[in-house]
């Protein structure tokens, strides 16, 4: 068991990854002052966070950062559902477990990018052929995981809770939902990193607006310091996703269960 | 508790026979395999007493108490529980199964609530009789660990407790104990016969330990199998508590265990074809 209790051992964890960082951006620094690429091939690090000051000054990266959150949320949220119930069908049903569960596993694999040609065509060049690119990333996943967590409950507990008094839906919702967090955590996360990635992809390729557009204007500006800027605020949105909704997901079911999700 | 009222007003069949199993056979078929797993089997449970089925693996105790507490309802002759026929699980016969069937996502206290939230007991309604069940298995200061977090005695005194809140007419117990250490089984044991006791419980309890068989039952049901049927039931007229080293205890168990030594010799000839 581990415990929160900060120590000496803790505290030189946060001085060690500290002179890390330190480290990395001292390099860095010393990489571009050789000019061994012309700076506006290669910044040196004050250059990128002066764009990076500029951008969320400007409001650009705020807009940026909003348009592409609210277009995850809306291809995720959707994705959540979609899988679900895919995962559910594939589930309760063996005929549906050979035929559907076949061709989501096959899907799965496929890069949700290459959705983009084919929601053009469907779309146009609009919002609703973004969002759904980020549907295409997560649906499967999810839908993989929804079905392992169903298959993954012990039959058990649900005669447990049957003789306990539950009835079939009781049942379905007080033992087979609860009991899929832990495959859907991680499913659900896979899906969101997937799914995100597509997204950075799509809307570097054609979209106006959100952070992989803002990407391709720095590009174009031939503003090599923006696009280093831009790509920090990717890693930081990614890595605060993962940590304060994942993360947190994941100590829910490790404290519960008593292994990682 | 509940659990006496049945006895006062017995419902159906002979007076005070809560679970009545006539003419019991169940056959599990599969491609290559038909087995008779239980033959032509009656047995009668009575209010407040405690009936403990014993015989090797493979006579179909576990498949009995299946039938009886309604999770397999496919066999034939008839099964009535307070006179009306069992079709299917019951909070009326609430399980303990062997493997501690605990929802990992609650802790302690919710576990026992659960049967209680089912039913749409209110919470102010359901914390004290969570509180009396846990203090009844000794784990009130565990209410709010998780499963993971307890030992297998512990689990298994969590199932107890839950089973006994939905208020159970009679107790359905699986082998429970058979996956504890010596010592738990034996203070469990111990906790089950007092905890039967104070709120007169009714029990079917299910075990291939002959020991545990007479230290536990009221009455021993001694099966044999290929196929399963009743051998012989043995009453058990000893004082409470028992123990394990109970010369009385020992003489019944030496007893039980010739007849199923017995009935495993007749048995032999089959297995020789």
């Amino acid at each position: 068991m581990r415990f929160s209790v900060p120590s000496k051992e803790t505290g030189y964890r946060a001085l060690r990854i500290a002179l890390f960082y330190i480290a990395v951006i001292g390099v860095w620094w010393g990489i571009a002052r050789a000019e061994i690429w012309s700076p506006y091939l290669f910044p040196a690090p004050d250059a990128v966070f002066k764009a990076l000051r500029t951008n969320l000054e400007n409001g650009q990266i705020p807009a940026a950062v909003l348009a592409s959150l609210q277009r995850m949320a809306i291809g995720y949220v959707v994705s959540f559902v979609l899988g679900m119930l895919l995962g559910i069908l594939i589930a309760s049903s063996k005929w549906a477990n050979e035929t559907v569960g076949g061709v989501v596993l096959g899907v799965q694999s496929l890069p949700s990018i290459t959705w983009l040609p084919l929601a053009v065509l469907w779309f146009g060049l609009s919002e609703q052929a973004i969002i759904f690119v980020v549907l295409m990333g997560s649906t499967f996943s999810i839908a993989i995981s929804a079905r392992a967590g169903i298959l993954g409950i012990p039959p058990l507990l649900q005669r447990a809770a049957g003789t306990l008094g539950a009835s079939r839906w009781q049942a379905y919702l007080y033992v087979v939902l609860p009991g899929m967090i832990p495959a859907m955590v991680q499913g659900m996360k896979q899906g969101w990193s997937f799914a995100w990635r597509s997204l950075m992809a799509g809307e570097l390729l054609f979209v106006s607006a959100g952070l992989g557009h803002l990407l391709d204007v720095g590009r174009n500006l031939n503003n090599i310091a923006m696009v280093f800027s831009v790509m920090f605020v990717i890693v930081i949105v990614g890595v605060a996703v993962d940590r304060l909704i994942f993360g947190r997901a994941e100590r829910w079911v490790q404290e519960r269960w008593g292994y990682a999700a | 508790m509940a659990i006496v009222e049945p006895a006062a007003t017995p419902r159906g069949g002979a007076a005070g026979t809560l679970l009545a199993l006539t003419n019991i056979s169940k056959r599990f078929q599969t491609e290559r395999q038909d087995t008779l797993a239980l033959d032509d089997v009656s047995l009668e449970v009575r209010a407040r007493e405690i009936v403990c089925i014993v015989g090797p693996s493979g006579c179909g105790k576990s498949t009995l108490l299946n039938i009886a507490a309604g999770i397999d309802p496919h066999f034939a002759g008839t099964a009535t529980f307070e006179g009306q026929p069992i079709t299917g699980m019951a909070r009326e016969r609430a399980v303990v199964f062997q493997e501690p069937a605990l929802f990992p996502w609650l802790n302690v206290r919710a576990n026992v609530e659960f049967g209680l939230k089912l039913r749409g007991v209110p919470k102010a309604d359901r914390t004290p009789i969570v509180d009396q069940q846990l203090a009844l298995v000794n784990l009130s200061k565990f209410d709010r660990a998780y499963i993971h977090e307890l030992s297998g005695g512990m689990k298994q005194r969590v199932q107890l407790a839950r089973a006994l809140a939905v208020e159970p007419h009679m107790l359905m117990m699986d082998e429970p104990f058979a996956a504890l250490d010596a010592q738990t089984r034996d203070d469990l044991q111990l906790e089950l016969q007092s905890v039967a006791g104070r709120i007169g419980a009714t029990v079917l309890f299910v075990t291939h330990n002959v020991r545990e068989a007479v230290i536990l039952g009221d009455r021993v049901v001694v099966m044999s199998r290929g196929p399963g049927r009743v051998r012989r039931v043995i009453d058990i007229p000893l004082s409470r508590p028992r123990t394990p080293d109970d010369h009385d205890v020992a003489d019944f168990a030496a007893m039980v265990r010739a007849e199923l030594q017995e009935s495993s010799s007749e048995a032999e000839p089959r297995y020789a074809i």
